[in-house]
């Protein structure tokens, strides 16, 4: 009897040695690379799911129990997922708060563009005065991003765990660093494209793929497509002999659509995160769908 | 030695502006930017928004004073930051238009609505909020009118707690309880300061005490939430207010948002006995449009009951900003009465309320 209290004793002593480090991700991005440097020793939850707008997610009281119980709280930052603010207010949960170990902004260290300078107001829609944060579309960030949890996960992690995770970050860096070779020479041909999309979405994605990012459906950021400018970006369209949309998963079709029909212009739809389409579910195949579509819209 | 001292006061003058040089140096690279993001440099700032809101009133009432107007219902003035790593103070100011009970006629007054600090951290699931705040009596008291879905008020929350909702002085023990379903509660004690001596439910001008159990869990592809909430006054005639509310929420597409909550009050004073209740049905066909539609049926202090039928749209220009339309028909007591209201709720700066 005595043995059997010896060996349930040992292995509670034991249990946290295996248990996982519980990681709250806001974004399915986000979670994917999180999987990628955790491995089996992380337990990833991710808030929000990948087809909905980041800008607009509407904080739940059952994703407050997540982040109480949470180790690690991965966020994009720059404005764009300060919904879970309050969340992790409600959750009690110092682990994770600004300034914790546990707090990872993966917006630190990234080159930010469209950063407004002065005074900025709702003149100019709704402005992120970080500038543009979709910076995950570029694998540079990507590898940023990495950096930025993997360190958060060596803040938090029991000592014997942090080889395992500086290995597996090392791997997804070079394998990314790879692919975005293979990326980059599939799209060399289309260098200098000029293109639309529904929201500034595209910006570091145009950046590293060398397309040119001519214009956008909203006037202004959040603000819905008026007539007038409709009008105008046809117009610009024309002249400038712009043949390509990108409309993001979540926008509506018809003012893509309306302008394509003017412009002769192809719409493409695609994921402009992880979980926005079904084919898009990790870090890799994002590009992989979205850099397909574009040369099969191209192509054509 | 006079040299000596003198250079002494000079190194120490200067220190304070050798740290800040160092702080100014620290790149944004190495520091993540604060939530809640406002503050681009280094400033000792608070977080400062306003909320602007107005409506017009056309009604078929002619008695009434609002009607064929445009008002400014209110202004909120916002003054948000962190006091300490795990504390955080809110003040909002409100401006608006108050009826005086004594003698009847509209003012205008400025006072703080909410002014609190809420202490985030107390360990094993406890938080504590102290100062003055929306009663968290209920579903709807302790949001804001601008983060409604509706112009006026539920009839029996106007009947309880007068139109601008009850608010008081004191401070509330919240526990999140350590299981898989969110399950919170809070226990408060008050001084009333709103509503006013002769405004909403008698008895509610002295001290109040306050719990209510907040539970939510997923449900299918939304979100199910109930809560059930008591209050009691202190005093030889106390009044006990009961509640329940439930809502639920579901997001069907990445705009589209579904939503059903009812709350129903019963309130007992020795002078008046009230109950009443409101179902809410809500659709966001749009990322910029919503439609509502409202049911009220309440009874009212000193006798008669009100019900009332509001079709509701609402037009989001962004995220803080609202253009909304209202019509309500409604019989009570003094007749029935056909009401339209327009509304402007426009927002500047960043502007944050705790989970509602």
């Amino acid at each position: 009897m005595r043995n059997i209290w010896k060996v349930f004793i040992f292995l509670l002593l034991l249990s946290p040695a295996f248990a996982k480090i519980k990681v709250v991700c806001t974004l399915p991005t986000l979670s994917s690379i999180t999987k990628e440097i955790g491995g089996d020793k992380v337990e990833v939850i991710t808030l929000a799911p990948g087809d909905r707008d980041p800008h607009y997610v509407e904080p739940r009281p059952s994703m407050v129990v997540n982040l109480r119980d949470a180790d690690l709280l991965v966020k994009v930052g720059m404005d764009l997922d300060m919904w879970v603010d309050a969340l992790v207010d409600a959750s009690r949960n110092t682990k994770i708060m600004w300034g914790s170990p546990g707090y990872v902004d993966c917006s630190v260290g990234i080159k930010k563009l469209e950063v407004p300078k002065g005074r900025v107001s709702m003149k100019e829609g709704e402005i992120h005065i970080y500038g543009n944060p979709h910076y995950w579309l570029s694998p540079d960030n990507g590898e940023i991003i990495a950096k930025n949890i993997l360190a958060g996960l060596l803040r938090v992690a029991p000592s014997g765990d942090k080889e395992y995770f500086k290995k597996r970050a090392d791997s997804f860096i070079s394998r990314l660093r790879e692919k975005a070779k293979e990326w980059k020479e599939e799209l060399r041909p289309y260098k200098g494209t000029k293109f639309v999309s529904y929201h500034r979405s595209f910006s570091y994605f145009a950046k590293y793929f060398e397309l040119d990012y001519f214009g956008t459906l909203e006037p202004k950021p959040g603000i819905p497509p008026s007539t007038a400018h409709i009008a105008n970006l046809i117009n610009d369209m024309k002249r400038e002999g712009v043949k390509l949309i990108l409309l993001e998963t979540y926008y509506p079709r018809k003012f893509a659509d309306m302008v394509a029909k003017e412009t002769g212009a192809k719409v493409v739809v695609v994921p402009s995160a992880v979980g926005a389409m079904k084919e898009a579910d990790n870090y890799f195949s994002l590009f992989d769908v979205i850099i397909n579509r574009i040369k099969g819209a191209l192509k054509g | 030695m006079r040299h000596i001292v003198l250079l002494s006061l000079l190194v120490l003058a200067l220190l304070p502006l050798t740290f800040a040089q160092n702080e100014n140096t620290t790149s944004e690279e190495e520091t993540p930017p604060p939530p809640r993001g406002s503050i681009m440099k280094a400033l000792q700032l608070p977080e400062i928004s306003i909320v602007g809101n107005i409506y017009s009133l056309f009604s078929s009432n002619k008695e009434d004073e609002d009607r064929n107007k445009v008002k400014l219902e209110e202004v909120e003035l916002a003054l948000q930051s962190w006091i300490y790593p795990t504390i955080r103070g809110d003040v909002i100011m409100s401006i608006h238009e108050h009826i005086n009970p004594a003698t009847g006629e509209r003012e205008s007054h400025a006072h703080i609505e909410e002014g609190y600090v809420s202490f985030l951290n107390l360990g094993k699931g406890f938080t504590l909020k102290a100062g003055r705040m929306r009663v968290g009596l209920g579903k709807e008291n302790p949001i804001h009118p601008h983060h409604r879905l509706y112009v006026d008020n539920p009839s029996i929350l106007t009947t309880l707690f007068s139109e601008h909702g009850l608010i008081s002085d004191g401070a509330t023990l919240s526990y999140l309880f350590p299981t898989k379903t969110f399950t919170q509660l809070d226990l408060s004690t008050w001084q009333v300061v709103f509503p006013e001596a002769g405004e909403g439910m008698p008895g509610l001008e002295k001290t109040l005490h306050t719990a209510r159990l907040w539970i939510s869990t997923p449900y299918k592809d939304g979100e199910l939430e109930s809560g059930i909430s008591g209050a009691r006054g202190a005093g030889d005639e106390p009044v006990k207010i009961y509640g329940f509310d439930m809502t639920f929420k579901r997001w069907p597409s990445a705009f589209g948002r579904d939503l059903l909550r009812t709350e129903f009050f019963k309130a007992k004073h020795s002078t008046d006995k009230v109950s009443g209740w409101y179902l809410l049905g809500a659709h966001k066909f749009t990322k910029y449009w919503e439609g509502a539609l409202r049911l009220d049926n309440s009874e009212l202090v000193g006798g008669g009951r009100e019900k009332a039928l509001s079709l509701i749209a609402s037009n989001y220009m962004t995220e803080t900003s609202i253009l909304r339309f209202e019509y309500q028909y409604a019989d009570n007591p003094s007749g029935a009465d056909n009401r339209f209201w327009v509304q402007v709720i426009f927002g500047m700066g960043p502007h944050a309320h705790p989970l509602e």
